[in-house]
């Protein structure tokens, strides 16, 4: 079974980012965070580019190279539709998330960058204990405009399967 | 039945059945004797659980793990045209031996004594059955053939899979009815599927609220408000709530209009005509049946939903887990001749559905809110009278008979 344990990431041939780029990615990414766990989803699709890709989806449908996700977008406009859905027309029970990155990794690709990284997620629903709600990975691209970095590539492969209820808030 | 049985239900009070039969007591969602009743009567009883699709184990030896009630199940292809389906519990000491959600294997073995059993569950070895050095082993007697891995009773239809173990229960077509058949036959007419992929997700709610939900032709556009919004789902359409003559299995009919507003949408709170998509595609319609209706929801007594809205296609299979959860396993698929088109279309769309659908996330949190409210008020009952008392098919979607109907079958199965 030596591939049970494998959670199938393409070994990426590339160069490992400079100090300062990589400082410069890991800021990107405490802001990425800080707007979500803040709860400022409206300014969140702002940080992709118009034509980017997001996916969440779980290590058994990625290992089995199925498409299906629990999110997918195709551009910065259907990450907007999901927020506007959140703000307008979804119903749960208030929540707070809170992300935890580590073993942030980055590299340079074809003058953009690459990232590898653990993803945690800390659900709090109101007078109930804090729980673990999502555990996983994710594989992001991203291109520098102007100075600012702008995702291209969001996937989140989540080790966790069976999801506590509901996947809410975007990770 | 009349109002007044009251079960026998060991280690619990007695329980009494509300006089009015569109009553439900609070109770049937709590009381872990009921629910011990339930699995026997119900998952163990005289009725198809849904298991799995033929597309998901297409060579000789693919195995799926699944599951009926509580008990852990392995579906296989055990031969180029049969799929065998037994209990994964080792005929000696009970391990649940397989661990693995999917894969592909010549034989079965429990870790423990390494019990040997072949793809179609007949014990194949015994390591020192016969001792060593003539001391020890099994008992002369021991009958290897009688001592294989319990199986089910399988039912293939349409490329599903459905397992049983009552030997009372009756052929797959009948058990449906023939109105419900032809719902089923609908979606599943004979085109081989193809998956797209799960979704799991544990709901803390009791797994009849599941059912009771997709029965609810009521809620869709309230509690919905992205259905109501962009017109895929509203009370004003036509519609129809149908079942087989027992009352047991059900079926939402819809036909889906266009974003607008009117006398229906004013009186939806949460209707919004201001709203628009920016991303249009995620709507993109196509429609590919051969009758007007663009939704058709299912419910098979006990274990799953099939829906088909629009061109997204799922089976949602109920997996009790306790009286106060279950798991809720999506499987989303297509047709094996799909265009590419097609399948980016029932993969955008699977975006309205499972753990983070913009419509279904809406019923895991709502029944949640029900459950919590049963465990703290077992006196309660719940109220299902939208459309009266009666139980009968409709041609509008402002009823619960559905509902009543599923609850008249479960009153004579658990005799209550």
């Amino acid at each position: 079974m030596s591939g049970a344990l494998s959670t199938n990431v393409d070994k990426p041939q590339l160069r490992m980012a400079s100090r300062d780029v990589r400082a410069d990615v890991q800021a990107f990414y405490d802001e990425y965070i800080a707007l979500l766990d803040d709860g400022e989803f409206d300014a969140w699709p702002d940080l992709f580019t118009k034509e980017c890709f997001y996916r969440i989806t779980t290590r058994e449908n990625a290992e089995a190279g199925y498409d299906l996700s629990l999110i997918c977008a195709e551009s910065a406009g259907m990450l907007r539709d999901r927020v506007r859905a959140l703000d307008k027309t979804m119903m749960f029970g208030p929540r707070s998330y809170r992300r935890f990155l580590s073993g942030l990794r980055v590299f340079y690709d074809n003058g953009g960058i690459q990232t590898r990284g653990n993803l945690l997620v800390i659900e709090t629903l109101v007078d109930k204990p804090s729980q673990v709600a999502f555990c996983g990975r994710f594989e992001d691209k991203l291109i520098c405009e102007g100075g600012n970095h702008l995702l291209e590539k969001r996937l989140i492969v989540l080790d966790t399967e069976m999801i506590p209820n509901s996947l809410i808030y975007p990770l | 039945m009349d109002g007044s049985h009251i079960a026998e239900i060991p280690g619990s009070s007695a329980r009494r059945w509300p006089a009015r039969a569109s009553r439900v007591p609070f109770w049937v969602y709590t009381d872990e004797a009921i629910y011990t009743r339930e699995l026997e009567r119900i998952f163990d009883g005289p009725h198809w659980s849904y298991l799995g699709m033929e597309a998901e184990i297409p060579q000789v030896g693919d195995y799926r793990l699944t599951g009926v009630g509580e008990r852990s199940i392995i579906m296989v292809r055990s031969d180029d045209d049969t799929i065998t389906a037994f209990e994964n519990k080792c005929a000696h000491r009970g391990a649940r031996f397989c661990r693995h959600k999917r894969g592909n294997a010549t034989e079965f073995a429990c870790p423990y004594h390494q019990w040997v059993y072949t793809l179609e569950g007949e014990l194949q070895g015994v390591p020192f059955r016969r001792g060593v050095k003539r001391k020890g082993g099994m008992p002369r007697d021991f009958d290897p053939a009688s001592n294989g891995l319990r199986k089910l009773r399988i039912a293939r239809e349409g490329g599903l899979v459905f397992g049983t173990f009552s030997e009372a229960t009756p052929d797959f077509r009948d058990y449906l009815g023939p109105r419900m058949w032809e719902h089923f036959s609908r979606v599943y007419n004979g085109r081989e599927l193809k998956v797209l992929g799960y979704n799991r997700q544990h709901i803390p709610a009791n797994w009849k609220l599941m059912m009771e939900n997709i029965k609810d032709s009521y809620h869709p556009g309230l509690l919905h408000a992205f259905f109501s919004t962009f017109g895929l789902f509203r009370a004003d359409q036509e519609s129809a709530v149908e079942m087989d003559d027992i009352g047991r299995h059900g079926i939402l009919i819809s036909r889906k209009g266009e974003k607008e507003a009117n006398e229906v949408s004013s009186s939806i709170r949460s209707f919004d005509a201001e709203l628009e998509l920016e991303d249009e595609r995620m709507l993109d319609y196509d429609h590919e049946w051969p009758t007007p209706q663009t939704v058709g929801m299912i419910t098979v007594f006990p274990s799953v939903i099939l829906q088909q809205q629009v061109n997204s296609i799922s089976t949602r299979q109920i997996l009790p887990r306790g009286a106060d959860g279950f798991d809720f396993i999506w499987t989303h698929i297509g047709y094996a001749d799909d265009t590419p088109e097609m399948t980016e279309r029932r993969l955008r769309q699977a975006n309205l559905f499972g753990p983070a659908g913009l419509v279904s996330a809406d019923d895991g949190e709502i029944i949640e809110f029900s459950q919590e409210a049963f465990a703290s008020a077992p006196e309660g009952e719940s109220l299902i009278e939208m459309g009266g008392h009666d139980i009968g098919n409709t041609d509008y979607m402002i009823t619960e008979t559905a509902i009543r109907g599923m609850y008249a079958y479960y009153r004579e199965v658990m005799g209550l």
